[in-house]
């Protein structure tokens, strides 16, 4: 089974170094897609996604150093990852890396010291959501080569009037018999099996249910009501901040989007963003394992991170479309998940009971997201020319290769063409 | 639901003029900003609202109207304090020309805005449009005549001048018809016994100033430094306080798109030509039809999958999901089927799609420009006829009150989208075509049993001249902006 794992690198950036790195990054970021890329991330068969953020210290503190986060989902274990890293961008980890605190000094620099540096700083998240899990990226690309070929297959030959189970057979005698693609013959990895985990999680959560309603009268009644929302609208957002936003937007089939929240503060508030990150994470990995959240079959990868002691939520995702087709999706049918999160988080609009209302104050909820939003400076797309509804369908056509199909079955399988 | 105020919302925006088939787009310059706005002021009163009452409705051939619309360089221009253009939505203050927006609409290539006639970075800037309508020509050049007298003096400066015209039929020159599918308003058409509620929306989809399908307002413009006779404008509905100048106006997208006729239905002969090598009309009619989703008729291709029942249709009740769930009658990336989804996105409910399709609906109000390649508009002749000389093609407009999720979403995540519903390399065959695509060559999918049928290698026939994001005000904002230098 493949074990999919989001890589976070935090660390804090030397002081006066702020401009310097993010220039240099920036310029990483242009040219990342690159074959020719000082950052050879291209090479890799293991890295689905990458990017780096820098993050601001907050506005009333400026004690606090600027950070430079490295995002990575990726296949296999941490540790070979990192090497793997270490192999394909050193002179641009050097050059990144030297401008931030802890970084070994130019004589100290080997692949065993780098590691040790981002070992050390490798960060854990609170919440991740895969949109098609347990795929590994070679298996992502050889299973759009199969539906590739096939589909060439099909185009070639005249099927007209046959019976859907013929037109199947054809096909797995074309691919069992194609030597580029007879791979196609073994199962897939099997994909992991979460219903003991689910009723584990429902024995336990059902004696919590008159905690939880508890807990949800007392944020109404202390919290939601007395709580200022930011009523940002659309149209006073900063041109200059949508600007550097939108240069790295709609380029590829996917897009990334980094959004950095204040927390509100007290514990109630803390406590009640890890109980739902919590809980969404353990959902992202037993429930939604079809590649949707809700219907939503936007999003490959996302995680949200709580840091500065509870302070501020850095969230990061790889998604499909544009942005406003992804904040129209979550509104139209994740509301109620999207306000479980961000209603801890400053400037949210107003929830009721934690769940209800908050995004559907749609021209509000909008800004406020956007305004959160901070640019990515460089980021990484293994596949940008698939979406997550490709890639999911490409396993599905996949394992209806070693199906038993009656005519029906064998109908809906040619659907997916 | 509350009537809308049909005596501040100007004409076009609601009414469509279908008895209007000629009308004239004529593209200003403002070069003395109190000259022209004493002309505002002047014409104002002129302006035709949405009131259906009058010459319109009783008389068969009606007087001619005006409209008249801003862009956010044009509001600058006549004297509105950049304080007060601030609070217009960034789309319509960057305009239609941005390095993102190139790649959000697909202006590129052959349609690069460096190559437009009009609204691109080499034009003249635009300010202001006056759109006038006529039932026939001599009546459009009268009145025409009769507008432009009044810039004499007037501090502005023509730029540009485009004429529309509604072809046989009400089709566009590939020669479907054209206009059908309209979203009727909550407010202004009548609800009574309508057999397709679904298809009702909400005035804040349209008008700014009104509650939209969220329930919300839009975001919408208001007067921060206090200038010109703010007694004209009403308070902002959701409650701030300031004075708004979006109320009852909204934004107008206007994309002139030239459309290659011969090129579409010469393409579409030698796909499906007959064993023999000639043209087979029949086919070639079904594969354009297909590509629409509604045939020359208008009639819809999922309610008639076999044959054009022929004369004209505006049948405009159907929905996809019950009948039609998986494309096989109307391709699921059909133009019609991408523009306006209905109940059938494929990750969604019915009722899920609906509101969904209903959060991006847009009232649209083109015009055809340029000549008649056959006077039948009958797709065989418009296969064989001559070319006419001059350019032949769409003067799309539309109304929305929120450029970002309507028109750009349209364009960007339907229309223009490979990637629409579970499609890979899939754009709409009419007008989302892109000459080079880093996913490759693009295509059409014909769903059919037992598997479908792909269309390959589709190429570009339209392509877009010119256009601009504009602001359409109320009759009293339009005052308001005449008095604005006071």
């Amino acid at each position: 089974m493949t074990d999919f794992r989001t890589l976070t690198v935090v660390v804090d950036v030397k002081r006066g170094a702020e401009s310097s790195l993010r220039t240099l990054v920036d310029g990483f970021g242009d040219t990342i897609q690159n074959d020719d890329a000082v950052i050879r991330f291209g090479r890799s068969e293991t890295i689905h996604f990458a990017r780096w953020v820098l993050i601001d210290p907050p506005a009333n503190e400026p004690s606090v150093p600027s950070r430079l986060v490295f995002s990575c989902n990726h296949d296999g274990p941490q540790d070979a990852q990192l090497k793997q890293i270490i192999g394909l961008a050193s002179a641009a980890l050097d050059a990144i890396y030297a401008m931030c605190e802890e970084y070994p000094a130019p004589g100290a620099r080997n692949d065993e010291s780098r590691l040790q540096y981002l070992r050390t700083h490798a960060a854990p998240v609170n919440s991740i959501f895969i949109g098609a899990p347990d795929r590994t990226l070679l298996q992502i690309r050889d299973e759009a080569r199969l539906r590739e070929g096939i589909e060439s297959f099909l185009d070639s030959h005249d099927f007209t009037g046959r019976p859907a189970r013929d037109v199947v057979k054809a096909i797995r005698d074309f691919v069992f018999n194609e030597s580029a693609l007879s791979w196609a013959r073994e199962p897939a990895p099997p994909r992991a099996v979460t219903l003991p985990q689910l009723i584990l999680f429902c024995i336990i959560a059902l004696p919590l249910v008159p905690v939880v309603l508890i807990w949800l009268l007392i944020l109404r009644i202390c919290y939601e009501r007395v709580e200022k929302p930011s009523n940002l609208l659309p149209s006073r957002l900063d041109p200059a901040l949508l600007k550097i936003l939108e240069r790295r937007e709609d380029i590829y089939v996917q897009n990334q989007f980094s959004q950095l929240m204040d927390i509100k503060a007290g514990q109630f508030r803390l406590l009640t963003l890890r109980a739902v990150l919590w809980t969404a994470n353990f959902m992202g990995h037993n429930l939604f394992k079809n590649g949707t959240i809700n219907s939503i079959p936007s999003i490959h990868f996302y995680s949200w991170r709580i840091m500065d002691g509870g302070k501020r939520l850095l969230f990061l995702s790889n998604f499909d479309g544009s942005w406003q087709n992804y904040l129209g999706d979550f509104i139209d049918k994740a509301a109620f998940g999207l306000n479980g999160v961000l209603s801890n988080c400053a400037g949210f609009p107003v929830t009721w009971f934690l769940f209800l209302k908050g995004v559907t104050d749609v021209e509000h909820y909008k800004a406020w997201a956007r305004n959160a939003n901070i640019p990515t400076q460089a980021w990484y797309t293994a596949y940008p020319t698939l979406d997550v509804k490709n890639i999911n369908m490409n396993s599905t056509i996949r394992l209806g290769l070693l199906k038993d199909m009656d005519e029906q079955a064998a109908a809906d399988w040619l659907r997916l063409f | 639901m509350d009537k809308v105020d049909v005596n501040e919302i100007q004409g076009i925006i609601l009414r469509g003029y279908g008895k209007f088939d000629i009308s004239c787009f004529v593209l200003l310059h403002v070069t003395n900003a109190p000259a022209a706005r004493t002309w505002l002021g002047r014409i104002a009163p002129t302006v035709n609202t949405a009131n259906r009452q009058g010459d319109y409705d009783t008389n068969p051939k009606p007087h001619p109207v005006l409209n008249i619309a801003f862009t956010y360089a044009g509001l600058l221009a006549l004297g509105l304090q950049q304080a007060n253009t601030r609070s217009f939505v960034n789309e319509f203050r960057e305009g239609m020309v941005t390095a993102h927006r190139q790649r959000l609409l697909g202006d590129v290539d052959q349609s690069d805005p460096t190559l437009w006639r009009w609204g691109g970075p080499k034009n003249d800037v635009l300010h202001i449009m006056l759109c006038l309508y006529a039932t026939d020509q001599p009546a459009m050049d009268a009145f025409r005549q009769k507008v432009a007298a009044e810039f004499e003096g007037a501090g502005l400066k023509v730029i540009g001048r485009l004429d529309g015209l509604t072809l046989e039929g009400r089709r566009e020159h590939f020669g479907f018809r054209d206009g059908i599918g309209q979203p009727k308003m909550d407010g202004y058409d009548e609800n009574t016994g309508d057999p397709s509620p679904e298809n009702h929306v909400a005035p804040g989809e349209f008008l700014l100033g009104y509650p939209n399908e969220y329930g919300v307002y839009p975001d919408t413009p208001t007067i921060a430094q206090p200038q010109g006779d703010l007694n004209l404008l009403k308070s902002v509905a959701a409650g701030s306080g300031l004075k708004d100048l979006g109320r009852n106006g909204t934004y107008f997208v206007f994309r002139q798109m030239s459309q290659d006729v011969k090129g579409f239905w010469s393409d579409l002969s030698n796909r499906t030509r007959n064993n023999d090598g000639s043209d087979n009309s029949a086919a070639r009619i079904q594969l354009a039809s297909k590509m629409v989703g509604r045939w020359p008729s208008g009639a819809p291709i999922t309610r008639y999958p076999t044959a054009d029942p022929g004369g004209l249709s505006d049948e405009d009740n159907f929905g996809f999901r019950e009948h039609d769930p998986i494309g096989e009658q109307c391709p699921i990336g059909s133009h019609v089927r991408r523009t306006n989804p209905r109940d059938g996105l494929q990750d969604s409910t019915s009722a899920q799609s609906t509101k969904i399709t209903n959060h991006h609906r847009l009232l649209r109000r083109g015009r055809a420009y340029g000549p008649m390649f056959a006077r039948s508009m009958h797709p065989d002749d418009l296969l064989t006829a001559p070319q006419p000389a001059e350019e032949v093609g769409l003067l799309f407009m539309c109304f929305n009150a929120n450029i970002a999720n309507q028109f750009d979403f349209v364009q960007a995540n339907w229309a223009g989208s490979e990637k629409f519903e579970k499609f890979y390399n899939d754009p709409d065959p009419l007008m989302g075509v892109q000459r080079s695509s880093p996913i490759g060559p693009a295509q059409f999918t014909i769903q059919a049993s037992p598997v479908r049928k792909i269309v390959p290698n589709l190429k570009r026939y339209v392509e877009v001249r010119g256009g601009a994001f504009m602001f359409m005000p109320s009759i009293s904002a339009i005052r308001f902006l005449a008095s604005i230098g006071d």
